[in-house]
């Protein structure tokens, strides 16, 4: 018992210093937890069988042995199907059913979906199709599809009833939903499209899609919609996503991004322009919640739905959210003082933009021991009230570090050798060029094409 | 850096022996099983059984509710981004240790930031809050011992010293029998003294 007592005693001392966290705490942590990890998971699932191009089913067989029964896991392997499917079932809570003229055949989960396949949802809580290429396809009970090829893409033909479409950032092309009158294309966003007797209706969640009506297009964005029916446009869009099973996280979405527009509205004057450090206008605003963890280089997250770029050393704000994915602390120190080459200007950073803040390499940011200038963090932080990005980008980011790294900092002012560029004596010799200014309705360049904010150190 | 301090292939994750199968003393849902990752209501499943154990295993280690919110989050999306399925023989074994493991990496990094006395220095960090009598070497040897236990031996171990279970409540909890955690437990910390290189007599 005595050496019992001594390893309890070694082992409550090193890997339990602090005892028992208060029991009222838990639960509304873990609540916290469950809802920041939402929006990846929503991204996430679908994934991961696409990127292996297997997924693993577990396939139980007992076997009497002996007169002893034994429980072995036998793990299979089935690939995605072949170049006439373009997904599989990824869940069918109720009936999920292939139709081919008069017969149905039930689908089950890991069921590939064949080429212009028309699938019917009859019962339950529908279910979840996931595309080969990566995007997810929420079916409410009773709702009719098929899945077909486009000219750069996937064609998803709703013919009745919801869908909430996940859509994956598409690599070189788009993600279309075509309802009788719509027709809707994303690059990488969460979206609902109805498609009722009487017309058809398209709210987005999360990101951005253009939707086209005969010859007309509008782009929404999230909380927007557009219908061609007045009956279901007047249902309210939180009702008409309250059957999905991740309702709860498009919720989230939806009300951080109208806390964010709300606090938006009205300030949209041209931010004045500041000294590059700059005062404290917001003093006392801080996130609701953070999450700050050490980058993991072999998992990075896919950038926020709707965004381009991403990647590591990258960071971006969505009204009421500020994420940044593998930065050092010496960075976000930079960019949180409004130092960086990325602020320097004075224009500040503006929501739905991934900016790339490059490295901070011990020229704005001195001192501190060598982690500070390599190791990279992900972070993603919440405003509890409203922010707009420069107060998130600003005090609040300052107010994180300072919490969780326990920083301090001070700031000093040098006079340092500079090149100033100036027209020559003899005049400007730079003459009007003859290219042709960008057409904003030309189609977009493809997912990957650099576009985002970078340093130029 | 694969996932942050979770096991990283289901090697890690010693499968049940035969001779601890479900016996007439345990119940049905006390058994382990296998848990397809890959399905999101099974990771809600398990979020809601197991977080809570997670989250008080990281509290233990860091004493703040943020660093322990953000080891649970570590957990369990190292679960989601998993490149391929994970079949989880014992999901509170795996999730036991890759708290510990999780938490320690934190702390790790936490004690990777030193007193910055530098006059011309702009970051000042603070220092360690650990007392003057805190062996840092021996705690480096228990964190590599830890990540050297499996999942199984760990969860038995930090279950019975940390989280004060008596041998039957383990038993129950991991699904084994009492005697397969007894044998476990003595195997644990035999391994555990060697790994530490601490002879029995100086514990």
């Amino acid at each position: 018992m005595t050496h019992e007592n001594g390893l309890r005693t070694l082992l409550e001392r090193y890997l339990k210093p602090h005892g028992e966290p208060p029991n009222a705490d838990v639960t509304p942590a873990l609540e916290r937890v469950w809802r920041r990890m939402q929006p990846d998971m929503l991204r996430a699932p679908a994934r991961l069988p696409v990127r292996s191009m297997s997924v693993h089913r577990p396939i139980r067989v007992i076997a009497a042995v002996a007169a002893a029964a034994i429980l072995i896991v036998v793990v299979a392997s089935s690939r995605w199907p072949g170049a006439d499917s373009l997904g599989r079932v990824e869940a069918a809570d109720g009936s999920l059913y292939s139709l081919a003229g008069d017969t149905r055949r039930l689908l089950r989960q890991g069921d590939s979906i064949g080429l212009d396949e028309v699938l019917r949802s009859n019962g339950g809580a529908g279910a979840m199709l996931a595309l080969a290429d990566g995007s997810r396809v929420e079916m409410r009970s009773q709702s009719e599809l098929s899945l077909a090829r486009a000219d750069d893409g996937v064609r998803i033909r709703l013919g009745t009833g919801d869908i909430i479409v996940s859509a994956a950032e598409q690599r070189d092309g788009h993600l279309y939903v075509q309802t009788k009158d719509m027709t809707v294309a994303v690059v990488g966003t969460v979206f609902l499209v109805n498609a009722a007797e009487d017309g058809s209706r398209v709210a987005v969640i999360e990101g951005e899609v253009r939707v086209r009506e005969g010859a007309l297009e509008k782009r929404l964005r999230p909380g927007e919609e557009v219908s061609t029916s007045p009956v279901l446009a007047a249902r309210p869009l939180r009702e008409e996503i309250a059957w999905s099973r991740h309702a709860d996280a498009h919720l989230a979405i939806l009300a951080a991004f109208e806390k964010g527009m709300a606090q938006t509205a009205g300030t949209l004057a041209p931010v004045a322009a500041q000294s590059p450090v700059a005062t404290n206008p917001a003093a006392g605003a801080e996130f609701e919640e953070a999450s700050i963890r050490e980058c993991d280089p072999d998992n990075l997250p896919p950038p926020p739905a709707g965004a381009r770029g991403g990647g590591a050393n990258s960071f971006q704000m969505t009204p009421g959210r500020t994420y940044g994915l593998c930065l050092t602390l010496a960075t976000l120190i930079r960019t949180a003082y409004g130092v960086g080459p990325a602020l320097i200007s004075g224009r500040g950073m503006r929501v739905d933009v991934v900016y790339g803040l490059g490295v901070e390499n011990g020229v704005r940011v001195r001192g501190g021991p060598e982690w500070v200038r390599t190791q990279p963090y992900t972070i993603e932080a919440v405003a509890g009230g409203p922010a707009d990005a420069e107060t998130m980008r600003g005090p609040m980011l300052r107010a994180l570090l300072e919490r969780r790294f326990g920083l301090k900092v001070h700031v000093e002012t040098e006079q340092i050798p500079a090149v100033a560029l100036t027209i020559a004596p003899g005049g400007l010799k730079m003459k009007e060029g003859t290219c042709t200014p960008p057409d904003p309705s030309a189609p977009q360049p493809p997912p990957g094409t650099p576009q985002s904010t970078v340093d130029m150190v | 850096m694969s996932a942050v301090g979770v096991p990283k292939s289901i090697d890690d994750v010693r499968p049940v022996p035969p001779f601890a199968a479900p016996g007439p003393q345990m119940s049905a849902a006390a058994a382990p099983r296998a848990i397809n990752i890959s399905v999101a209501e099974e990771l809600e499943q398990l979020y809601v059984e197991f977080a809570p154990l997670v989250y008080r295993t990281a509290w233990g280690v860091l004493g703040s509710r943020e660093d322990a919110e953000d080891v649970v989050q570590t957990v369990f999306m190292a679960l989601v981004r998993r490149e391929s399925p994970l079949e989880l023989r014992n999901p509170k074994a795996y999730l036991c240790k890759a708290a510990m493991t999780a938490s320690l990496n934190v702390l790790r990094a936490k004690r990777r930031r030193p007193v910055l006395v530098d006059d011309a220095g702009l970051v000042e960090m603070p220092a360690s809050n650990r007392g003057s009598s805190f062996d840092e070497d021996l705690y480096e040897r228990l964190s590599r011992a830890m990540d050297e236990l499996s999942a199984e031996s760990a969860a038995v171990l930090l279950l019975r010293y940390l989280h004060d279970k008596s041998l039957a409540e383990i038993a129950t909890e991991l699904g084994l029998s009492r005697t397969a955690v007894a044998v476990r437990l003595f195997r644990s910390r035999a391994r555990l003294r060697a790994l530490l290189h601490v002879p029995p007599e100086k514990q």
